[in-house]
């Protein structure tokens, strides 16, 4: 059965949802191919309307929907039990809750500030108004966040200490191997690298290191999407 | 009655006899007062094992010789010795499999490690400008003028780099988790009713999964929860200070893992 995900779409063929990025590299790493991929946008959510909600990704399995996607890689790692795991266990599974909570402090204030601009300008051209209407409301006018997001990503890094620290010790936040923990704070980056050229991480950062070899998983999946850095 | 043979029952005697010592910073009267060694305790106890604790002082850590280096924690377990604290409870997991697992297999490992490596990067760098003054009562008196001189020198130079800060001196001030901060011990308490506002934002991560579940691996406590609570365990061994409030997730967390092992943690330090 061919499983479909609704994920957030953008200007031409850019993927770029943080979230939408940790459901596409847990579907890959479940190995559950080949799958569908529809682009829902912000002015029209028709697609997932059989949800009843609004946020993607959504996940269809069958005559199955999951949305959040926290959830969908529970329900993957539950009910593809036999596939390569997500947690390995409860333990596995607390730490990817906690990780995420940390990621979730280093995005607001942080990361959605260094590539506020970038990303509007990867909007498909019929959601911008909705978009600088909804988000000029949380964050002042956009022009403002044009410059200084060198300045902010420079601060930015030094928060990354923790990571850099395990990623010095061990070549996956999983360990040896990936596990959806890798998949969460990769999703940030994936992000930012669809959508700005700011230099987030530099060359000697262990941290480098690891997202290239995040990169490079599954036959270098995500480093085949459009992307606005290299 | 069972009768064994003289070998056999020589082994089983060894076997009960306590082979394994833990080493461990130690202050005025005999108070242990780093977190990093709060971890590894809970760890033994988590493994069921029966463990000496050996107090160090900052000025007998020549007794540590034995180990090839001068931090605490070091474990010494019959004949293997370790020392840094994630290489303790690596080695216990792995020496102990049949043990109730600390971790919970590779990912469960891969995660925990970053848990302890925030821990002491984040948490114990927020929570030492808590304390570090009542923490410089509780260093033995003949040791207090080196604690002041070399804390003050350290953390008014930002020179607190890893090499100087593995183990028991902790974390480099970067990443704003407590702002740069200098001048006398007193100076970098002196903040602390409004510093404490900030502490409980970066705790923000514990909180979320403690509003899902009971502990932070899960149902039941594991390094996770041993890693976090090893700065709580120092603050209250030498601290009064209220660093959580009452109706925080955090704070029913920390009185549930405070009765584990026959309330090891309630009965040691100041009351919370």
């Amino acid at each position: 059965m061919t499983i479909t995900l609704f994920e957030l779409g953008g200007l031409d063929d850019f993927r770029y949802c943080p979230f939408c990025w940790r459901t596409l590299m847990a579907i890959k790493h479940k190995r559950m191919e080949p799958f569908e991929r529809i682009p829902v946008y912000y002015r029209d959510r028709s697609p997932i309307g059989f949800t009843e909600q609004r946020k993607v990704p959504v996940l269809v399995d069958g005559d199955r929907w999951i949305n959040d996607s926290w959830n969908i890689a529970c329900y993957l790692e539950d009910n593809y039990a036999d596939r390569p795991a997500l947690f390995g266990s409860e333990m596995g599974r607390s730490g990817a809750l906690f990780i995420s909570a940390w990621v979730q402090q280093l995005r607001r204030p942080g990361l959605t500030e260094i590539v506020l601009w970038d990303a509007f300008e990867h909007l498909d051209p019929a959601d911008r108004d909705w978009w600088r209407e909804d988000r000029e409301k949380l964050f002042g006018r956009l022009e403002d966040y044009k410059d200084g997001s060198e300045a902010k990503a420079d601060a930015w890094r030094q928060r990354l200490e923790p990571l850099r620290v395990t990623l010095a010790e061990q070549p996956f936040l999983g360990g040896e191997s990936p596990g959806y923990v890798d998949y969460i704070v990769f999703g940030e980056f994936q992000w930012a690298r669809c959508i700005s050229q700011v230099e987030l991480i530099k060359v000697d950062d262990p941290i480098y290191g690891w997202r290239e070899r995040v990169l490079d998983l599954f036959d270098g999946f995500a480093r085949a999407a459009p992307a606005a850095s290299a | 009655m069972l009768r064994l043979r003289p070998r056999r029952s020589l082994r089983l005697l060894k076997k009960l006899a306590v082979t394994i010592a833990l080493y461990e910073l130690a202050g005025r009267g005999d108070a242990k007062i780093s977190p990093h060694c709060w971890k590894p305790v809970f760890a033994l106890h988590h493994k069921q094992l029966v463990f000496e604790r050996i107090g160090i002082k900052f000025f007998e850590k020549d007794q540590l010789v034995f180990s090839g280096q001068k931090l605490v924690p070091v474990l010494q377990d019959d004949e293997t010795t370790i020392s840094d604290s994630w290489a303790i409870v690596e080695y216990l997991e792995r020496a102990y499999p049949d043990r109730p697992s600390l971790f919970g297999g590779n990912i469960g490992r891969g995660a925990a490690r970053f848990i302890h490596d925030w821990t002491n990067k984040v948490q114990i760098f927020a929570f030492r400008r808590l304390f570090i003054r009542d923490a410089f009562d509780h260093v033995d008196p003949a040791e207090q003028a080196h604690y002041r001189a070399t804390r003050e020198a350290r953390f008014n130079n930002g020179i607190d780099d890893i090499q100087s800060t593995r183990e028991h001196d902790v974390a480099s001030p970067v990443g704003g988790y407590g702002g740069s901060y200098g001048g006398t011990l007193e100076d970098m308490q002196a903040d602390r009713d409004t510093h404490v506002l900030n502490v409980r934002k970066f705790l923000e991560p514990i909180r979320t999964v403690l509003v899902r579940q009971p502990f932070l691996a899960g149902d039941t406590p594991a390094y996770a929860d041993y890693s976090v609570l090893g700065p709580f365990m120092w603050a209250k061994t030498v601290s009064t200070f209220p660093i959580l409030e009452v109706d925080d997730p955090i704070y029913a967390w920390r009185d549930r893992m405070l009765h584990l092992f026959d309330d090891l943690g309630h009965g040691t330090g100041y009351p919370v």
